[in-house]
């Protein structure tokens, strides 16, 4: 049976919690939407805290994760990560010379907590200099029309859907790329390793729908053909899908997803006695591989697409040491080691641009640091400490990531997840 | 085809042990609980915890996940359907039944104490019999497949044997048709329901054992479970667990085969179908009798 199932958050990822359907985006901007109209739409004209008084007074910067809901295991990350991170900008000056003073509360993984929870913080301690609305897209969504009502800058692991791809939102930014370019390390891949015709396996779920048009264009660009068969993300077994694709002839495999049917995928081939490349996405890569398949064989001749930090190899990244070194103060940092770093190093590198950003504009006003945002300097878009990008840029009507190249996005073999990497698997 | 119709037989056979928990309590007691499919995701929390967590062997795990279904189910029905017996209910008054609404809250509550405990990340839960993949009349399938689909044939016939042989499935069959009729010939029908809610909830922890290992322990594949559950009870018929049995393959296999050969989004739509056409030819589903009103 086609069934429905689980919506557990996943980490860093173009479009966030992954688990979250169009249905429940719509949802969370109609909640927002209404709480808006509720409230009464006069927006403030104070500044933030940092921005609007002397070198003395902090700079406000509001972190919004789940730490209690079903992303629980990813937002703990978050709080850490953002602890990491003021510590060390706090530490190195702070921001345009204000300390950073950072308030985390949970969103429960739901975008009407979220929003409301954006809404208390205003209403309670006035704007806050720095918003980060978590990953998720629906809760990023939600939390966007409030941030740019009230002329807050924002930082997210998710582009909403799509929504920071223009210039609707000018204060709001993510810490990441559009899929465009993690395809095309996908698609290149498969060029390499003589894949003539790919499956792609698509979940109902937001970012896949999204990713899958940028899939099909670098697989034209390379002049591989193609096919797409979707699947429910909550499903119990991809069996017939897989079978589907074996008898139209496919040699590689794509897989858009997470979670539970990235095992399914994986036994379903096995099942099948399919020996064809199999290679996950960026969703695929947010939970241990090796924890889905019921066993290793399963994992024969399979591939993920990653972030640049979550290979073992790239454990001694500069950045990635100083953020560990960070996150020590911090100890829990160890115990959420279990899933890769790219979801809660996103944060990281948010307060590092950010940071970079207003000392170049010498100001903290919002629309000041999204303009140096806009036009970064080379010392803060290149930043070494910075990890899930070797260069970080954005344009006016482009607030995701376009510095980002396929060397961003190494394609890997998986293994088990320890101390935020996935390590190399065993023979 | 034929894996195409094993992996609908395999889920089928999920959904028909849900079904059989369904009605394990539903015909003693008249109560549809719906905490079933909770009960049985608690099942796998538990096998995960005993085979995996502590590294208890399997057949202590196996008494334990056994005990704490009993402890489950008497919980379920003492917390959400006993209260409601000392007063006089909606069903009273013609109105829907208000144990559902209960046992739906119930089902919230334990999946929400699951997410406290284990977290919403899903996690594997191992399979005691061997892994990996095994020629099977003619298909590859995993061992924890097979033993799903036999265990499910097996549960069902000898729970249609009981329920028609023995004097106690005959009692629970009488309450069924009659409460207050059953309670005047002195069957204690306070005793056989929380009996049945125990047995129905060590038949979900049990199986849990074998369903852990397919879908994985996570809270939210607790209410996948129940409407899946519902739909082969309905297509079945309430008092028939071979019919349930049925239910739950034919729906499993429709699905599948709507998946494969039409389209991802055409399983839940064919599954409406089935339902659909069963209420309108059957209403009392395949394996149900049909009920004589005298008017």
């Amino acid at each position: 049976m086609t069934s429905r199932r689980r919506e557990f958050a996943m980490p860093t990822r173009p479009t966030g919690d992954g688990w979250a359907p169009r249905r429940r985006l719509a949802i969370g901007v109609a909640i927002l939407a209404i709480s808006a109209t509720a409230i009464g739409c006069g927006g403030s004209d104070d500044s933030g805290t940092a921005a609007a008084g002397g070198q003395d007074e902090p700079f406000e910067f509001l972190c919004l994760s789940d730490t209690t809901g079903p992303a629980k295991i990813y937002g703990e990350q978050q709080e850490l990560s953002c602890n990491a991170a003021t510590d060390h900008v706090n530490a190195n000056g702070g921001v345009n010379g204000h300390q950073i003073k950072l308030t985390h509360v949970s969103t429960n993984g739901d975008p009407a907590t979220a929003v409301s929870a954006l809404q208390k913080f205003i209403s309670e301690n006035g704007k806050p200099d720095l918003v980060w609305p978590g990953e998720g897209s629906s809760t990023v969504a939600a939390a966007l029309p409030i941030i740019k009502r009230e002329g807050i800058l924002s930082f997210s692991g998710s582009d909403a859907g799509g929504l920071l791809v223009d210039d609707e939102y000018p204060l709001s930014f993510a810490a990441q790329a559009t899929p465009a370019t993690p395809t095309q390390a996908a698609a290149k891949w498969f060029s390499d390793n003589g894949v003539k015709f790919v499956g792609i396996l698509e979940a109902d779920i937001d970012y896949n729908q999204g990713e899958t048009p940028f899939m099909e264009k670098a697989l034209d660009e390379l002049g591989i053909r193609h096919t797409v068969v979707g699947f429910d993300r909550e499903t119990l077994d991809l069996t017939p899908q897989m079978d589907k694709l074996k008898s139209s002839g496919v040699d590689g495999i794509f897989f858009e997803g997470l979670g539970p049917p990235v095992g399914f995928s994986l036994d379903a081939r096995a099942k099948l006695d399919w020996d064809v490349p199999w290679v996950g996405d960026l969703s695929a890569s947010s939970l241990d591989l090796t924890t889905l398949v019921s066993s290793p064989s399963a994992l024969k001749d399979t591939k993920l697409v990653v972030f640049r930090p979550n290979p073992a190899s790239q454990a001694e990244l500069p950045g990635v040491v100083a953020y560990k070194k960070a996150g020590e103060a911090h100890a829990d940092i160890a115990k959420t080691d279990k899933v890769p770093i790219s979801s809660p190093i996103a944060v990281w590198d948010a307060l590092l641009l950010v940071a970079g950003a207003a000392k170049q504009a010498n100001s903290t006003e919002a629309e000041a640091v999204a303009g140096a945002l806009e036009n970064l300097n080379d010392e803060t878009a290149t930043n070494p400490l910075l990890t899930l990008y070797g260069e970080y840029r954005y344009s006016p009507d482009h607030h995701v990531v376009v510095g980002a190249t396929a060397e961003d996005y190494p394609v890997i073999d998986p293994g088990p997840v320890s101390g935020g990497h996935i390590q190399a698997p065993a023979d | 085809m034929g894996i195409t119709i094993w992996s609908g037989l395999t889920e089928g056979a999920i959904f028909a042990l849900v079904a059989a928990g369904f009605q394990l309590s539903l015909i003693p007691s008249g109560v549809f609980n719906f905490a079933q499919g909770a009960i049985v995701v608690g099942g796998t929390f538990l096998t995960y915890l005993w085979l995996e967590s502590i590294g208890v062997p399997f057949v202590p795990a196996l008494a334990l996940n056994l005990l704490g279904g009993i402890a489950l189910g008497a919980l379920a029905e003492i917390i959400s359907v006993r209260p409601l017996r000392w007063r006089a209910t909606a069903d009273d008054a013609g109105g829907p039944p208000v144990e559902l609404v209960t046992t739906v809250g119930l089902s919230f509550a334990l999946i929400g104490t699951f997410g406290l405990i284990w977290g919403y990340l899903p996690l594997r839960v191992p399979f005691f019999g061997p892994t990996g993949t095994v020629e099977f009349l003619g298909i590859r399938s995993n061992p924890v497949q097979i033993l799903l689909v036999v265990g499910a044939i097996v549960v069902a016939v000898s729970l249609q044997l009981w329920f028609s042989r023995s004097r106690l499935g005959q009692a629970c069959l009488a309450v069924a048709e009659d409460r207050d009729s059953a309670m005047v010939r002195g069957i204690n029908v306070n005793r056989l329901s929380i009996g049945a809610f125990a047995a129905a909830g060590a038949l979900g922890t049990v199986s849990a054992m074998a369903i852990g290992p397919v879908t994985f322990a996570s809270p939210e594949v607790a209410n996948l479970l129940a409407v899946s559950g519902f739909v082969a009870l309905a297509v079945g018929g309430e008092t028939s667990f071979l019919g349930s049995l049925f239910g739950g393959f034919l729906i499993g296999i429709v699905s599948a085969l709507a998946v494969r050969y039409i389209g991802n989004a055409y399983g839940d739509i064919s599954l409406f179908i089935v339902l659909l056409l069963t209420l309108m030819l059957r209403p009392q589903g395949i394996g149900g009798e049909a009920q004589t009103r005298t008017v």
